[in-house]
């Protein structure tokens, strides 16, 4: 496999200069950290569903799902039904909101909402945990890209992908990254429309593939997945989806609510191309390729084996580039958690913007290079690892966002309660090996939400500040109100 | 839309394409809302 044609060296050096040109020049134009964190509060419909889509798909997606349908066949595309109504509540009942609030990080929200410093801090540290495990199934996918492609050693692999993100998101935040998405988002529409169809040539049309993967295993074209299995996946990315700090972020990019729900629509339609896009190459390189080691490694070999040099190359681009962009996104959110939140709030509570954004960066580099080491132990194949990450994120978050949002009566107790019941509780579930076949989100999510019910419930009504910005409507003198209190929360 | 790779993949590309227009009918008719 150590072959690689002058084309993919060609594509993979023009875009990465293109990336870090668009890094430096969105660098140099950011004023202050508020800007790195936001982009300005400025982006439309098209350019912010490219930055929701490029975000949520990740190397889980055209490593993990990819090889999870060479595996599996047709049936795991259902995954994306749950993870669509995670996405619909999002629009109906967070985004918009979260989007008018104007706060700068996702723990703001904790702060403000709650007024509590606690329950801040709490949603800060279990951001940074989570993510931690989310930055691991990334590296683990680029570490086994670039040992396959360049036969290097796994953990040499993991630390280039690493440095090359890590370089790029230190320079250009929140601008930088939505603009490098919007290229990856079109680089990966592209290579779709053109692999797809090359795919199903040479295995000789839909119905010779069919009858092929049949004689295979007759579970590739209908139910491998029964509705139990689909719910709990759907239902894991659907809980997480709704709240994932990562795309709540990019709700203060946005311009207005319009643009929230419009953006989510448009990554609908591009999330919908690449999902049924990869369902068929996963499932063409099955007949081509019945028997490969572990199927993380089916997309690699797609690029280089299979396609056309040039779309095999773009594909490979595709691949690294939605690593860099979940990465990014990522980086964008537990750096900002611990600057920000933890940092500027209870380590230097007078801390300059200029120092909050070089503490910021620091951040960016050590938190970055952890999950590094955790790779190297390879916890399971990169689609589970993502599913694990969502599962954490939704128990933990989905109560204090989804009902705090929406329920005025929610309030500190409840929320603090909630997150830490939410994720202990699915965590004790994963390591004790998902009891009945249940995903960790279902018992997770449930506890989570009952106990921030109770708790608030028994415990005063939250005070009057946390419920004006989410629940009132107000004029621009609110919303300089509201700038304060994110500041002094 | 069918095609040779199953039902289980079929029946998805039914359900998408319904869940899009579905989605921008719900968007653009909210006429309280933002838009």
């Amino acid at each position: 496999m150590g072959q690689i044609d002058i084309a993919f060296w060609i594509v993979l050096i023009a875009y990465a200069l293109i990336i870090v040109l668009i890094g430096v020049w969105c660098g140099r134009s950011n004023k202050g950290s508020e800007d790195f964190l936001t982009a300005g509060r400025s982006f439309g419909p098209i350019i912010g569903g490219a930055g929701l889509a490029a975000t949520q798909m990740s190397a889980g997606t055209f490593v993990g799902t990819l090889g999870v349908h060479y595996l599996t066949g047709g049936s795991f595309l259902w995954i994306w039904s749950g993870m669509w109504v995670g996405w619909l509540i999002n629009a109906a009942y967070i985004g918009p909101k979260f989007q008018s609030f104007n706060g700068v990080t996702v723990p703001d929200y904790v702060g403000v909402r709650f007024q509590s410093k606690i329950a801040r801090t709490i949603s800060a540290v279990l951001i940074l945990v989570v993510y931690t495990v989310y930055l691991t199934a990334q590296y683990q996918a680029g570490g086994t890209i670039m040992q396959t492609i360049f036969g290097i050693p796994f953990l040499t692999g993991a630390i280039i992908i690493t440095i090359i993100t890590l370089v790029y998101t230190m320079v250009g935040g929140m601008r930088a990254t939505t603009y490098q998405d919007f290229i990856h988002v079109i680089v990966m529409i592209a290579v779709i429309i053109f692999a797809v169809p090359f795919l199903l040539h040479n295995v000789g049309g839909t119905t010779s593939a069919g009858q092929i993967l049949t004689s295979l295993n007759p579970k590739l074209t209908h139910w491998f997945y029964g509705v139990k299995d689909l719910v709990g996946f759907g239902a894991a990315f659907g809980f997480a989806i709704a709240v994932a700090p990562y795309e709540l972020a990019r709700m203060y990019s946005l311009r207005d609510k319009r643009a929230v729900k419009l953006s989510i629509g448009v990554s609908f339609i591009l999330q919908a191309t690449v999902a049924i896009g990869i369902a068929f190459a996963g499932m063409a390189m099955r007949v081509i390729y019945p028997v490969l080691p572990t199927p993380d490694i089916v997309s690699t070999i797609m690029s280089i084996k299979v396609l056309p040099p040039i779309v095999g190359a773009l594909f490979m681009v595709t691949i690294l580039s939605a690593i860099t962009s979940t990465v990014s996104g990522i980086m964008i959110v537990s750096a900002s958690a611990f600057s920000i939140d933890i940092y500027g709030q209870l380590i230097r509570k007078n801390s300059s913007d200029r120092e909050l954004m070089n503490v910021n960066r620091l951040a960016v580099l050590v938190l970055g290079l952890i999950p590094i080491y955790l790779a190297t132990k390879k916890i399971d194949i990169v689609q589970f690892v993502v599913i694990l990450q969502s599962s954490l994120t939704a128990s933990f978050f989905f109560a204090p966002v989804a009902l705090g949002l929406n329920w005025k009566r929610g309030n500190a107790p409840g929320a603090i309660v909630g997150m830490i019941a939410g994720f202990i509780t699915a965590i004790t579930w994963f390591l004790n090996g998902k009891p009945f076949g249940i995903e960790p989100v279902i018992p997770g999510v449930l506890l989570s939400l009952i106990m921030f019910i109770v708790v608030s419930l028994i415990t005063p009504k939250p005070p009057i500040e946390g419920l004006t910005p989410f629940f009132n409507d107000r004029g621009k003198s609110g919303e300089s109100n509201m700038m304060d209190s994110v500041k002094t929360i | 839309m069918s095609n040779g790779l199953g039902v289980a993949l079929n029946s998805f590309l039914i359900f998408a394409a319904c869940w899009l227009i579905g989605y921008f009918i719900w968007v653009f008719s909210d006429k309280k809302g933002e838009l």
